[in-house]
């Protein structure tokens, strides 16, 4: 079923990376006192907003740093970034149109987002859509109010490369929009990990997959520790047809609670797991078709639902 | 009975999601509060702050869309509020921010209608300051869609901490990373509603002064139903129960599920089921140290998946027996 694995030169880069730009200094601070001019970036003299320093201070690999809570605008990310709020209050991202947080780095470039409260206002499209790079870490955050996801993870990094997105410790308020969505083109083998957060509150799927975009590689994915509630649809949806990556989807030690159903997997190459879950409040726990299959190791608490549906069992060791 | 009954997706498309897609689309205010503040202010920048958080409410709702304040800066808030449409408070997280509203009365009252959600976070609400006390009610729910409160701390409320009592259809309730204590806890007790759902993941309720949780469905129709999820949480020290799920044969169902969670030291029972239309059902949870483990009274149900520590208490199981489930 796997018929690929991790290329050497993309973990080897993980640790590894080169800036792009050195003309530029590798911490520079934001504030909502600061301003955009020549010269920002100082603990001094801080500049406003993200984007300005991400086009004109910072060097690629480099750390932006929040000094106190304000809103500091919708940013385009081209190249490895941290953008760090440590708790100093709240950092917001927001936007009424388009993307929120536009995500074009390097195949192997390093994204880190901690700290954000991330906002679309019921009209802009995607809070975080990333079309490349190789890691994206988003931490400690909120999104809310999009129109099609919070999260698109849809990269592109080119031909058996992988991408990995990591969500922890945050909320996404789902609303018109899907939570999660993972759709990698060009043939990137992509990975998420959501654990410790809080998804919901919407009328469409919260973790949506879809591999037919791609053909002959894998994706994964993993939910642990999550509380994934109210929406009307489906919660957990993996579409992986025959003709497309074989999706492995893991869902731990989470709560998936009033929703209209709970997972659906359709096609042979769609696969999700259950392990020491609760599932209540639910239409169908387990819906599949073309193939597609939802295991369970037989220590999941499913109660107050309507269909059980096709479930196969699976030892655990 | 209630499966039969159950379609949530049915219920989720007919309530208020239009709160959340259908929202206004003018563009949001934020408002910005701080105790350094002026309520002259415009309110708009985090350099010119409104001095009470009923000026930057006031602000923030004249700015349209989904509104939010922030507040900066050490400091307690001596008012109450009271939300009656889609709005946002957020602590900044860097210092000890309050409400305190004064003796007898509610810190945060929520009337946003079926279609208005509310968010509070960072914050804590207090129902008693020094000597002085008495306040009522930390957050009392009348009408919401969706309510989140994360990271929230509530202390010292004579009445209840969180007061759940919806008159809409299908209200939520979010609770995560809080504490909540040292008075009265939660308490769902709706009228009109129905199926109104609370989850509360990650939270510790302690010190109770009768109960921490307690599900009330005596007050609903018959085939209404309330439920209440409590997941990896801490409930201990009620003078009372812990948690008590409370109905009559004639009323609503009142569904607890206890998951991942520890009830201990309750002076009467860590878990109580009263009444013939309740539930509680455990799963891999400890149920420790009190006076009575597992309360059965007047036909409740309590239910088991058979990975729960029931042990340590002076009487484990009064009034019945569990009910066996089966894990899948």
């Amino acid at each position: 079923m796997i018929r690929k694995f991790v290329p050497i030169a993309a973990l080897a880069a993980l640790c590894l990376h080169a800036p792009s730009a050195e003309a530029g200094i590798n911490r520079a601070w934001v504030s909502g006192h600061g301003s955009d001019a020549a010269g920002c970036g100082a603990p001094t003299a801080p500049c406003r907003t993200f984007q300005y320093v991400i086009s004109n201070v910072i060097n690629a690999g480099g750390e932006i740093d929040v000094m106190d809570p304000a809103g500091y605008g919708a940013m385009t990310i081209p190249f490895s970034l941290s953008i760090i709020n440590d708790g100093v209050g709240v950092a917001g991202v927001q936007a009424t149109s388009g993307n929120a947080i536009t995500i074009n780095a390097g195949a192997t470039d390093e994204v880190i987002l901690r700290g954000l409260t991330i906002e679309g206002l019921n009209t802009a499209s995607n809070g975080i859509q990333i079309n490349a790079g190789l890691t994206v870490d988003l931490a400690n955050s909120t999104l809310s109010g999009f129109t099609q996801n919070a999260i698109n993870f849809s990269p592109n990094n080119g031909n058996g490369v992988f991408a990995v997105l990591s969500v922890s410790d945050s909320t996404i308020h789902g609303g018109a929009a899907v939570a999660l969505n993972m759709k990698p083109t060009g043939g990137t083998l992509a990975q998420f990990d959501v654990h410790n957060s809080n998804l919901g509150d919407s009328n469409k799927p919260i973790v949506s997959i879809d591999s037919s975009a791609e053909t002959g590689g894998y994706l994964l994915g993993s939910i642990s520790n999550c509380l994934l509630h109210n929406t009307s649809a489906t919660a957990v949806v993996v579409n992986a047809p025959s003709s497309g990556d074989s999706v492995s989807l893991m869902i731990n030690n989470s709560t998936i609670t009033l929703d209209g159903n709970a997972l659906e997997a359709d096609g042979s190459n769609a696969a999700i797991g259950l392990n020491a879950s609760t599932f209540s409040g639910i239409g169908a726990i387990a819906t599949t078709s073309s193939g597609g299959s939802i295991v369970t190791f037989g220590n999941n608490g499913m109660y107050f639902y309507t269909t059980l549906g096709p479930l196969t069992s699976a030892g655990l060791h | 009975m209630v499966r039969g009954k159950f379609n949530i997706a049915a219920a989720l498309l007919g309530l208020g999601f239009a709160g959340i897609v259908a929202a206004s689309p003018a563009a949001a205010a934020t408002a910005y509060a701080s105790k350094s503040g002026s309520d002259s202010n415009t309110c708009a920048s985090p350099l010119t702050p409104c001095l009470t958080l009923n000026a930057a409410l006031s602000q923030a709702i004249a700015g349209g869309g989904f509104d939010r304040i922030v507040i900066l800066g050490p400091g307690i808030f001596n008012e109450s509020l009271s939300v009656t449409s889609s709005i946002e408070i957020i602590g900044d997280g860097s210092h000890f921010q309050a409400i305190y509203p004064g003796a007898g009365n509610t810190a945060i009252t929520v009337d946003s209608g079926g279609a208005g959600d509310f968010r509070l976070s960072n914050i804590q609400l207090l129902g008693t300051m020094g000597d002085v006390g008495g306040a009522s009610t930390g957050l009392s729910i009348l009408s919401a869609n969706f309510v989140n409160i994360d990271n929230v701390e509530m202390h010292g409320f004579g009445t209840n901490a969180i007061s759940f009592t919806p008159t809409n259809q299908y209200p939520t309730l979010t609770i995560l990373n809080s504490v909540i204590g040292d008075g009265y806890g939660f308490a769902i007790h709706p009228t009109t509603a129905q199926y109104p759902n609370v989850q509360i993941n990650n939270t510790t309720f302690r010190n109770c002064w009768s109960y921490c949780v307690r599900a009330d469905a005596s007050a609903m129709t018959s085939g209404q139903f309330l439920a209440v999820n409590i997941t990896n949480s801490l409930l201990y020290d009620a003078f009372t129960n812990n948690v008590t799920a409370v109905s009559t044969a004639s009323s609503g169902f009142a569904g607890v599920k206890l998951d991942g969670s520890t009830a201990n030291y309750a002076g009467q029972a860590g878990v109580n089921a009263n009444g013939q239309n309740t539930v509680i059902s455990l799963n891999k949870s400890a149920i420790v140290d009190n006076a009575t483990g597992v309360n059965i009274l007047n036909g409740g149900k309590v239910a088991s998946f058979g990975n729960n520590d029931i042990s340590g208490n002076i009487t484990d199981l009064s009034g019945g027996s569990l009910t066996a489930a089966a894990l899948k």
